[in-house]
């Protein structure tokens, strides 16, 4: 055998094996993202039950009927109650959080931890224990309230009450993901700007609406993307808390999903309302993107 | 180096051959189930006994989730051809099951001796079309759990098998008390389970068609393609809820999980299933009593519930015959004394009924005795494909009755539309 490097075959080598450290994680991606994600454009083509083994090609039915569906227009109105709630609470707290730790003052790694925190906690948690909070007769809000002498609500109980304790949760649980970002944005912003703002006489609202604001506007335009991207998906806060209900007041889109997917087994319908998730965010996202071409400034 | 190879070769050999002797000799099957707790303990416990009894079968059971998380597993594990052999299912998901062929029909294994062994109206829980589907097993039924101090505190008499509906509302009217004069109900004459907080749908439209089938009405019709619940008389049952809960604010409006208040102490009465028996009576710091629903205005009924074990058609004949074995094991007279004993279902046959055993358990649990009595009135609900969407279609309309925001009769309409959509094929 001989034993000298064979240039050719160590460049060959070379070549390949990143894309062999690649190849695991990448498989694993094509298998449970990919796959699924184009399988299941073509289940909802058809009428699909799940284990049965006779699947009849239905064309866009499904699509039709969704689209005439009250049950379904009726979740994508309450998703859009839940996004117009949650991304104004959420991201105007988020910047007054941010406004508020850009500074250097002790402890603002443990605030900047302790507002994270959420972000990083599981629905599942949140849920359960904002559930206990919200429990009319012995969760802790109303006993609180009762304390102090303020009236009591029924919160996840009623309809009228319940997508509003579904926001507060959900823009509770974003915010501190808001602040990080917004914090960062601000301290780009160059010092120089807000002394020479001073030196002219400027005030501290003159600053803000004047220099923060602007520069901070790609921020701005970055977490609106994001946060309506991730509150139209919206679920696992429903499924814990309300369960889309009192009387579907919290059926969100990707809940009515689940229903039909998961507990009737209607795949091929429930694969089409998955699709048009897909296109409202896109259309959203697109329209985003025209709408801020002449607002976001990058200088 | 010659001798070396031929020595682990034969080596080799020597253990593939006893190994695959040793795989030839114990047939595995996967048992699914869905009870968690003191019960998956027991259940473990039973099928160590089955395991340790004989040595052609081994059986590995595992816990997956309650009625509505076990459902979704079980049809993707079917579909991805990693089903268990046995499984729990409850009954109304016999129909789901089996119109695709996912279970063995069990017709031919059932012997005579076995069939007059159940009460006959079980094994139409059992059956999809006329053909059965699965065993009958932690049966349970429907009862009226009362608290016994609240009972004694207000000095009225306990609930008994003469009651009808007029008896149940009286009383919970009499027991719902502010207690502490701080103008909230303290303590609730009755419970009635609806709402964001519940488990699932049908644990509001399972208790609701008992009242139903009391008045008088139904919930299929025209062997099961429509809806038959809009009519006076399933008018009436909603109303009686609708009234108790609204008009003599004797059931709260915001009821929380199925059986929680209960659970804890705030509540004088309510419909649940038999199988708590054996949980409630251990574990409460109250004295419970049960005993049959009260009479409707036309009959009396109660819904039966709980599981069947059903027969997964996968695997090899043997792993299939095995499954049958460990299933009739479970039901049988041995298994299913100490499985019905410990945890308050009740045994499905009549054989084991019967057995001195039980017969002493029933006299040392007068709780248990509900379930018994209540034998010859029970109901059965529609083991059609699609059972759970009805369902789910009815609650919504139901709940909003139940919630003061529709009336009974434009609930019962809506809910008849939605139901029909579906049966129809939608």
């Amino acid at each position: 055998m001989s034993s000298h490097v064979n240039t050719r075959k160590y460049r060959l080598i070379e070549f390949f094996t990143p894309y062999a450290m690649l190849l695991p994680s990448a498989l694993v991606f094509a298998v449970f993202v990919i796959f699924p994600v184009f399988f299941s454009l073509y289940m909802s083509f058809f009428n699909w039950r799940a284990v049965s083994s006779t699947r009849e090609f239905i064309g866009i039915s499904n699509y039709a009927q969704l689209l005439t569906s009250s049950e379904f227009l009726h979740s994508v109105k309450v998703t859009f109650a839940y996004v117009a709630g949650i991304i104004p609470i959420g991201m105007g707290l988020g910047l007054v959080v941010a406004l508020l730790l850009n500074r250097k003052m002790r402890g603002v790694t443990m605030y900047r931890v302790l507002y994270y925190l959420p972000v990083v906690t599981a629905w599942a948690a949140i849920g359960v224990v904002w559930r206990w909070i919200y429990q009319p007769s012995y969760g802790l809000l109303n006993v609180v309230l009762e304390r102090l002498g303020l009236p009591i609500g029924y919160w996840l109980s009623e309809p009228e009450t319940a997508m509003p304790s579904l926001i507060a949760v959900g823009a509770w649980k974003v915010i501190g993901y808001n602040a990080v970002i917004f914090l960062a944005g601000l301290q780009n912003v160059p010092q120089e700007l807000y002394e020479a703002a001073e030196i002219d006489g400027a005030g501290g609202l003159r600053k803000f609406t004047r220099i923060t604001w602007p520069l901070l506007t790609p921020t701005t335009f970055f977490l609106l993307i994001v946060s309506v991207i991730n509150s139209f998906q919206n679920f696992s806060g429903v499924y814990v808390m309300t369960k889309g209900g009192p009387m579907e007041s919290t059926r969100v889109i990707v809940y009515y999903l689940y229903q039909q997917a998961f507990v009737f087994f209607n795949m091929g319908y429930a694969s089409a309302v998955a699709w048009i998730l897909v296109l409202v965010v896109f259309v959203l996202t697109l329209l985003q993107m025209k709408f801020a071409d002449n607002k976001v400034h990058y200088q | 180096m010659r001798l070396k190879s031929l020595k682990i070769l034969g080596l080799l050999l020597v253990i593939v051959f006893s190994v695959s002797a040793f795989a030839q000799a114990k047939v595995e099957i996967e048992f699914w189930h869905r009870y968690s707790g003191y019960r998956d303990e027991l259940l473990a416990e039973l099928v160590k006994n089955f395991n340790e009894s004989q040595s052609d079968i081994v059986v590995k059971a595992s816990y997956q989730g309650n009625y509505e998380t076990m459902l979704p597993k079980v049809l993707a594990a079917i579909a991805g051809g990693a089903a268990p052999h046995v499984v729990v299912i409850d009954q109304f998901f016999v129909g789901e099951l089996a119109e695709p062929g996912a279970l063995v029909p069990l017709e031919d294994l059932i012997s005579d001796e076995l069939r007059e062994d159940m009460y006959e109206p079980f094994w139409q829980t059992a059956a999809y079309e006329d053909t059965v589907y699965s065993l009958p097993w932690a049966m349970s039924n429907v009862i009226l759990y009362y608290n016994k101090d609240i009972f004694d505190a207000a000095g009225m008499e306990y609930p008994n098998p003469d009651w009808t509906w007029d008896d149940l509302q009286n009383a919970a009217i009499a027991l719902t008390q502010d207690t502490n004069g701080d103008g909230r109900t303290d303590i609730w004459g009755f419970d009635f389970p609806f709402g964001p907080n519940i488990g699932g749908p049908e644990n509001t439209v399972w208790l609701l068609q008992c009242l139903i089938w009391q008045a008088g009405g139904q919930w299929l019709t025209d062997n099961n393609t429509r809806a038959g619940f809009n009519t006076p008389e399933t008018a009436t049952a909603v109303q009686f809820l609708v009234d108790l809960i609204h008009k003599h604010n004797a059931a709260t409006a915001h009821p929380d999980k199925e059986g929680e208040a209960f659970n804890r102490g705030i509540v004088a009465m309510e419909f649940n299933s038999s199988s708590l028996v054996g949980y409630r009576d251990q574990s409460l710091p109250f004295r419970v009593g049960t005993t049959i629903l009260p009479a409707g205005p036309v009959k009396r009924a109660a819904n039966v519930g709980g599981a069947n074990l059903a027969l997964i058609d996968t695997g090899t004949p043997e792993e299939q015959a095995a499954a049958w074995e460990f299933v009739q094991y479970l039901t049988g007279t041995h298994a299913g004394v100490i499985w019905a004993k410990e945890n308050g279902y009740i045994p499905t046959r009549f054989s084991t009924i019967e057995t001195e055993s039980y017969q002493e358990f029933l006299e040392a649990n007068p709780n248990a005795r509900a379930y018994v009595e209540q034998l010859p009135y029970l109901t059965f609900r529609p083991t059609i494909p699609r059972y759970s969407e009805v369902s789910a279609q009815a609650y919504r309309f139901l709940e909003r009755a139940l919630s003061g925001r529709m009336t009974v009769e434009e609930a019962l309409a809506e809910a008849e539309a939605a139901v029909n959509k579906v049966l129809s094929g939608q």
